[in-house]
């Protein structure tokens, strides 16, 4: 039997007859950085942000400088999305098929373009980032949101 | 007789510092995790996803203003603490300097713009030219 091997041997020896390197502080120390990651990666989220200008309506337009293409993202009620170029007329489009629309804008463009999403007062707000998302998508740098909706 | 006396080989008193390493090294992280529990200000939000989107950055600094739907109604909070009143959300802000921090803005996905936008019209009053619009990461999406 192994325990009656070990019976005349002092503590020493039987430690020693251990062989290789002591596995346990590196466990312990692997474990504690496993812990460390699972930690952060829970307090980090899932989140991410869209990041948005609040724009303003200069009462006149700024001298000598070229106007930028302004592409108006209008949404209704149920989130039906109507696109605007400048004070064009405006245009129906699918929410699905608006960053693909925008970006073709964008490649016709002679100047550079900014994007403003204009929501109504019913719109849902998960249409609202729905359709800031497809700008960015699309490469929209410069989009804002227009925080005084009308009634409709 | 000559009687062997009992010697060790290795240095005498010397303590084995790992496992005290360990344990501050697993108390540091529950602190942390505790502290930054304590201090959180993220009231529990629907947030609408997105497949595009930049990661959290400004630290402490930021501002954090949150609309839930509370039953049908838009209840607004301030870095955690209920605003009743719209109209005293522009000198909060203003107080606190928010145009020079950056705000995020936490909406429930299922509010009506209508709610959302008299408080960025506040964000506006006070100064701020940009907020930042949390949203959930779609899945299977990197990183801007």
């Amino acid at each position: 039997m192994a325990s009656h091997t070990f019976r005349n041997r002092g503590a020493r020896a039987v430690y020693e007859s251990h062989y290789g390197p002591n596995m346990t502080p590196m466990v312990d120390v692997v474990m504690v950085i496993l812990i460390f990651f699972m930690a952060s990666a829970a307090l980090m989220g899932p989140e991410w942000f869209l990041r948005t200008s609040l724009p303003i309506i200069a009462a006149t337009a700024p001298k000598n400088t070229t106007p930028p293409t302004r592409i108006t993202i209008e949404l209704g009620a149920a989130g039906e999305v109507k696109l605007r170029i400048d004070e064009g007329e405006a245009r129906a489009v699918a929410l699905g098929g608006l960053a693909a629309e925008l970006a073709t804008i964008m490649k016709n463009a002679k100047n550079e373009c900014i994007g403003l999403v204009k929501p109504s007062e019913t719109t849902p707000y998960d249409a609202v980032v729905a359709a800031h998302d497809a700008a960015a998508k699309a490469g929209l740098t410069k989009v804002g949101l227009w925080h005084q909706p009308e009634s409709k | 007789m000559k009687l062997r006396s009992f010697q060790r080989s290795g240095p005498a008193g010397k303590i084995n510092v790992t496992p005290l390493i360990d344990v501050v090294m697993v108390l540091i992280i529950f602190y942390l995790i505790v502290g930054k529990m304590a201090s959180d200000r993220k009231a529990p939000v629907s947030l609408p996803s997105s497949a595009i989107g930049t990661s959290e950055e400004g630290g402490g600094k930021t501002i954090v203003l949150t609309i839930r739907d509370q039953s049908g109604k838009a209840q607004v909070l301030l870095d955690g603490a209920e605003i009743t009143n719209i109209a005293s959300l522009v000198p909060m802000l203003t107080g606190m300097d928010a145009s020079k921090r950056v705000v995020q803005l936490r909406a429930d996905k299922t509010l009506a713009y209508g709610a959302v936008a008299p408080v960025l019209e506040a964000c506006r009053s006070a100064g701020i030219a940009s907020v930042k619009l949390a949203t959930q990461r779609e899945h299977g999406k990197a990183g801007g």
